[in-house]
């Protein structure tokens, strides 16, 4: 136990690993509070690919429509619905006409929809990516890397340079993947949540934000880095 | 140089690992899911990385979760390409 708290601090840092492990025990023992932590990061897109030539050739990236249904991402249908009426856009990756995963994108503002608040893109240049998901399957395969290439491809005829997204301080292995693709650190914010109640604390404005409804929200304004 | 520690350089170099963590690695250490470096973009690096030096190559339908499970899986894949091509 000790060994696996050790191994945590090296990962996620102590302060990420005591919110980490007091959520885990709020979900242990039922107590109804949860603790969210998420980094705000950026990403530069190049029409370069990052995946050789030779691969993902039978891998085929279309849009999927929002009348399609079933939808094949797997989330629950309200989520889908709310997605498409938010505007979002997702591409899904086909292999030999298999679905093997969807990249999911934004171009204005997009409202999360694990704790109460709203992503805003300050720059037209941006889209915000959320939920990229890959069919547990073909997670070694090359579909990521052919997914996040055609969306990037995709996104920079459209004249958007940078993708914006939040990963959780609690995962390491999504932290270390973002980074090793170039992500650059925008923000964070830590959100504690009871009820109704959600207490935000962010590096960003607006720093602070107390909700009693889910009417209350903050808004995080958003934009890639200046360098 | 053997097989093994050929592998373990090439995994050593393409995935940054510090020193303390190769000089544990033995046939038996697992990658996937004990690595958090270990994902599908490394995946698609150390496949290169093979074929580059062992002259080999690995078709897409060949890539298998099993074949980086652990240093000795990986071991076994390479010297049954080798031994193909």
């Amino acid at each position: 136990m000790l060994q696996k708290i050790k191994g945590l601090i090296r990962e996620l840092g102590f302060l990420n690993t005591i919110l980490h492990l007091t959520n885990y025990f709020f979900l242990r023992f039922k107590i109804p509070f949860r603790v969210f932590k998420y980094y705000f990061v950026a990403q530069r897109l190049y029409e370069k690919s990052l995946l050789p030539d030779r691969r993902g050739r039978n891998i085929g990236i279309s849009d999927i429509p929002s009348k399609v249904k079933p939808h094949p991402c797997p989330r629950p249908n309200a989520v889908i619905i709310d997605r498409y009426q938010q505007g979002a856009v997702c591409l899904g990756a086909y292999k030999e006409h298999e679905f093997a995963g969807c990249f999911w994108y934004i171009t204005d503002k997009y409202k999360e929809d694990e704790v109460n608040c709203l992503y805003k893109l300050a720059n037209i240049d941006s889209a915000w990516d959320f939920d990229v998901y890959v069919v547990p399957k073909f997670r070694m395969s090359p579909v990521f890397l052919k997914l996040w290439d055609d969306a990037s491809k995709h996104l920079i005829e459209q004249g958007i340079h940078w993708s914006l997204s939040r990963i959780s301080a609690f995962n390491a292995r999504s932290i270390s993947s973002h980074l090793r693709m170039g992500a650059q650190l925008v923000g964070w914010a830590c959100f504690i949540c009871t009820g109704s109640f959600q207490l935000t604390i962010a590096s960003i404005f607006p720093f602070l934000h107390i909700s009693f409804n889910k009417s209350s929200y903050p808004v995080f304004i958003l934009m890639p880095p200046k360098n | 140089m053997s097989v093994q520690h050929q592998v373990i350089s090439i995994l050593t170099e393409v995935l940054q690992l510090n020193s303390g963590i190769v000089s544990t690695m033995t046939l038996d250490t697992h990658l996937l899911g004990a690595i958090p470096e270990f994902d599908s973009m490394a995946v698609v690096s150390i496949l290169t990385a093979l074929e580059d030096h062992y002259g080999f190559l690995v078709e897409d339908d060949e890539i298998d979760a099993g074949i980086f499970e652990t240093i000795g899986t990986l071991i076994t894949f390479v010297e049954k390409k080798s031994s193909e091509s």
